[in-house]
Formats: C-alpha cells, sequence, structure tokens
C-alpha cells in the first residue's frame, strides 16, 4: 500500500472507531456527536453558504496578520544581521514576549485597540512572528563567510553583498520560517476571533459552543484542520516553482517556537 | 605587481605570530609566479592581503590604479543557488537567463569553451565533480576580466589524475588569456610545471628565487634540468624547514 493508502485508512479507522463509540450509546450524542451528525452539520452550512464566508473572513485574517508578521520578521532579521549590534537591545524583549501566551493578551489588546480587527490582526501577528522571525533571523546570520568573501573580492558594496549573497543564501530558511509562521497564524485565529467577532472559523466554533451545539463545534475544528492542510499545501506547491535548487535541500528549521 | 615589505601577524590566544615579516615579491604580469611553501608559512596570508580581503600590518602591494584582481580560493565557493553559468557571470552583474530568456553572452560562450563546461551551463554545482567545480570558480575569475589571477592552491584538494589534468589546462588558458598570474601551493612538482618564476616563501619571507623562464611548456618533470633544481628547491626547503618553522 502506498502512503496515501496508509494515511487513509488511519483516517477511516478512527470515524469507524468514532461510530462504533457513538452507536454504543455510552455518551449521549451532545457529549460525542455522531459522524453523520457531524457530516450533516457540516453539508447544512456548506450549503448554505455561512461555512465559505467563514472561511473566507478567517484567512483574510489570517493573511493580513502573517503579512504583517512576516514583514517585521523579515526586518528584525536583516537587522541582526547588518547591525549585529543593535539586536542586543531587543533581545531581551523578544525573548520575553516569546513565552507569553498572546490569548493572555487579550484584555490587554481590547483595552488599548477596541473590540475591531486591530486587536484580533495583532493576536495572530504575535503567534506568528517568533518562528518566522527565529528561523530568517538563523538565514541570516548563519551566512558563509567564504560566500561572502567572493563577493568582497568582486569589489561589492555591502547593498549588493545582501542582494546578491546574503538574501538569497537565506531564502531556505525564510521559506521554513514563512512555511512554520502560516501554520501559526492559522491556528492562533480561535484565540483572535475569541474577540468579539461575528464571522469566522473561530467565532463558528465559540458560537456553537454557546449554543450547545457540539456537532457544529467539531464540524468547525475539522474545517480548521482541513483549511490548515491546505494552506500548507498551496504554500509547498508555490515554493516548488520557485526553483531554489541546490540551496532549499536540506534547510531544517525551527518548528516549535511561539506559542498560542 | 609590486610587494614591498609586507608584515602581518595574528593575534592567537594572547599569543603573536608573526606570519609575514617584510616580504618582498614581484608578480610578472604575464608570467606565472608560484610561490611554494610548507603548510602554515603563510601563503594563504600573502594571496588575502594581495587580494585586499585583509589589511596589512606595514608594507605595500603597489600595481596599476585600477588593476582588477580575479581570485581563486583553496575550495570553488561557488553559490550553490546559481547555475554554472550564472555563478561563472557573478562578478560581472549580468545574467544568463532561463530558456526563451536566455541572453546571448559571448565572453561566456568562450569562458565554457575555455574551461570545458560547455554543456553545463545549466547545472547547478552540486551536480559537478570537484574538478569541474574548481573550473568554474576559475571561469569566474576569468569573467571578471582581471589583469591578475590570485590562485591559493586551488587544486590541493583535487586527485592526482585530476590536478595533473588542471594544470595542463591552466597553462592552456594562460597562453590564450595571457594574464599575470600569482599562484600558492605547498607541491613541488606542481611549482615546476606551471612556474615560470618560482620564489620560496620561509619564515615570513621570499628566502629564495627559481628563474624556469627558459624551459618550455609542457615540461617534463623527469628531465635533467629540473631534477636539479627540484633537488636544490628540496635541499633549500629541508634546510630552512627545521628552524623558525610557526607551530
Ligand atoms: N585569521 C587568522 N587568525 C589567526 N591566525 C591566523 C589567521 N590566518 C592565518 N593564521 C595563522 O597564520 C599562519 C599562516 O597561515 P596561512 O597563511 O593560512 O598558511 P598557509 O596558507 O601557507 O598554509 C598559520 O600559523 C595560521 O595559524
Ligand atoms: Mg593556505
Amino acid at each position: 500500500m502506498n502512503r496515501w493508502g496508509k494515511q487513509a485508512l488511519g483516517i477511516i479507522l478512527l470515524a469507524v472507531i468514532w461510530q462504533g463509540a457513538s452507536w454504543s450509546g455510552i455518551w449521549s450524542s451532545y457529549i460525542l456527536p455522531s459522524p453523520g451528525k457531524v457530516a450533516k452539520a457540516l453539508w447544512t452550512m456548506m450549503e448554505s453558504g455561512v461555512l465559505w464566508q467563514h472561511i473566507f473572513v478567517s484567512l483574510k485574517r489570517v493573511f493580513q496578520g502573517f503579512s504583517i508578521a512576516f514583514l517585521l520578521a523579515f526586518a528584525g532579521g536583516a537587522a541582526a544581521y547588518e547591525l549585529p549590534g543593535i539586536e542586543e537591545y531587543y533581545k531581551g524583549f523578544l525573548e520575553f514576549m516569546r513565552n507569553v501566551p498572546p490569548i493572555s493578551l487579550i484584555a490587554l489588546l481590547i483595552l488599548w485597540f477596541g473590540i475591531g480587527e486591530t486587536s484580533k490582526i495583532i493576536i495572530i501577528v504575535l503567534a506568528s512572528f517568533f518562528p518566522m522571525y527565529l528561523n530568517i533571523r538563523k538565514g541570516f546570520v548563519s551566512i558563509d563567510k567564504k560566500l561572502l568573501e567572493v563577493g568582497q573580492a568582486f569589489g561589492f558594496g555591502r547593498w549588493r553583498q545582501f542582494i546578491r549573497i546574503v538574501l538569497p543564501g537565506a531564502v531556505p530558511d525564510i521559506l521554513v520560517g514563512m512555511k512554520v509562521g502560516l501554520g501559526y497564524s492559522w491556528r492562533a485565529i480561535i484565540g483572535a476571533e475569541m474577540i468579539a467577532a461575528s464571522k469566522g472559523i473561530g467565532y463558528l466554533i465559540l458560537d456553537a459552543q454557546q449554543m450547545s451545539r457540539s456537532d457544529k463545534v467539531v464540524a468547525g475544528i475539522l474545517t480548521i484542520g482541513a483549511v490548515g492542510i491546505a494552506c500548507d499545501k498551496v504554500f509547498q506547491v508555490m515554493i516548488g516553482r520557485m526553483a531554489v535548487r541546490g540551496s532549499a535541500e536540506g534547510a531544517s528549521g525551527h518548528e516549535n517556537q511561539g506559542f498560542v | 605587481m609590486r610587494i614591498r615589505d609586507l608584515c602581518k601577524e595574528y593575534q592567537v590566544a594572547a599569543k603573536r605570530i608573526e606570519v609575514l615579516k617584510g616580504l618582498n615579491l614581484d608578480v610578472d604580469n604575464h608570467g606565472i609566479t608560484v610561490v611554494l611553501g610548507r603548510s602554515g608559512c603563510g601563503k594563504t596570508t600573502l594571496l588575502r592581503l594581495a587580494a585586499g580581503l585583509e589589511q596589512a600590518d606595514r608594507g605595500s602591494v603597489e600595481m596599476g590604479s585600477d588593476a582588477k584582481m580575479g581570485v581563486i580560493f583553496q575550495e570553488p565557493r561557488l553559490m550553490p543557488w546559481l547555475t554554472v553559468g550564472d555563478n561563472i557571470l557573478f562578478g560581472t552583474g549580468k545574467r544568463q537567463g532561463r530558456g526563451r530568456h536566455r541572453v546571448l553572452n559571448r565572453h561566456l560562450d568562450y569562458l565554457l569553451d575555455l574551461t570545458g563546461l560547455k554543456g553545463f551551463e545549466d547545472a547547478y554545482p552540486s551536480q559537478l565533480s570537484g574538478g569541474m567545480q574548481q573550473r568554474a570558480a576559475l571561469a569566474r575569475a576569468l569573467a571578471y576580466k582581471p589583469d591578475y589571477l590570485l590562485m591559493d592552491e586551488p587544486f590541493a584538494a583535487l586527485d592526482y589524475f585530476t590536478r595533473s589534468q588542471m594544470q595542463k589546462e591552466l597553462l592552456k588558458i594562460h597562453q590564450a588569456e595571457q594574464k599575470g598570474i600569482l599562484f600558492v601551493t605547498h607541491s613541488i612538482d606542481e611549482a615546476l610545471t606551471i612556474g615560470k618564476k618560482v620564489v620560496i616563501l620561509e619564515d615570513g619571507g621570499c628566502r629564495k628565487e627559481y628563474d624556469l623562464g627558459d624551459i618550455p611548456y609542457p615540461r617534463d618533470l623527469l628531465s635533467e634540468k629540473i631534477g636539479k633544481i627540484k633537488k636544490g628547491i628540496v635541499e633549500e626547503m629541508e634546510k630552512t624547514g627545521e628552524i623558525g618553522m610557526l607551530p
């Protein structure tokens, strides 16, 4: 059996256990909604179009937050390379912030930025900044000095050194950072939409919870997982297109940095 | 290129190491000048100073006001994300382009031909053998149209046969391009194969000089004339090798 077959079998097995458990009647259908009930909830929301709206709104927030976090992480990483002295000043603060779960800041964010989009996007930025920053910084700082000397021998100035050696050399780490950051920003959507949202996948789940609709909660969770995988795959395809052969392989990064 | 009274010292763990102590050397602007010396005698240091990659403590490297240097390091140092063609053009600011966007570049074609890399312009460095990578590095230096080539044991990491092949090719390229070459090596045979002038670097300075200008290429290292020179060089290096060696 191939890779896909095995993965599918694992999922089918889980679904069978789930179905069996709900048939056994040990748990009420509120505590453990049956697969059929969840599928029906999913189907209803798809048919009426609400599900797509929720996904769209959440994706938009994630994309905004992710973009801002990427720009900050890129700037921070580049600064760590170009101005190594200045990094010491913000290192301590970043280390501190890295250990503070963004959700714990919700109260303050609402106080300072209100309950609009700003607060939600800041949550996503905070959740995805650190894994991106650490990877991008690593890419810039660990650039091979021997390659830099090649540029120096050709009389390259600072800017050309950066554009022609440092940046392309850091691309594999930048991509790893973006991939990991994308995952973190998507997973932060629940936290972000805890703040007075009226649309979005996170809102869907929290609202279903209020309404005691556990089937919709499970449907929302399945959607989050599926969209997360889809985003990752789309990103993977985009990386493949960019054809960074020779250096893209062997790129590894910190997969587990930052918290939600 | 005239090198005068060149001094360079390094500080290693509170210990001062004088690597070059007032080195003088003239580098012919058409021939191959070989600096021969044991490992750790300061060959790389000399080359890095000449290339401007490091600052001398004292002394000077004089050449034409806008003379350009092409540096070939001991390792190929190709950019792994660029194709061979783009690596060769790296110092020129030009691009090779892909597929339909390929830019016609006569000089690149000429260099690919000269270094035997024709057909590999779209390959990536990781797909080449060590010898081919070093040839690409040589082509990259030549594409820059330098007045001098500075070569730091470029063939030391290659196996015997590839190395002698590369020496032959270097001589061929030298015939075609007529650039001044400063070549450093620890191999006496390599020095005798390619050097127009062979200089022994020992104890921080150029201790002895051999003029091989009257022996044409390609050379037979087993000939009587070269055998005699080799004997002299070996004796010289063994004599000075015992004293004044760096740790
Ligand atoms: N950047 C450096 N810092 C400290 N010591 C160095 C440095 N570069 C070279 N040296 C020392 O200078 C000596 C000569 O080195 P090098 O020029 O590399 O020798 P070679 O190329 O002839 O083998 C060695 O003893 C080496 O340890
Ligand atoms: Mg050396």
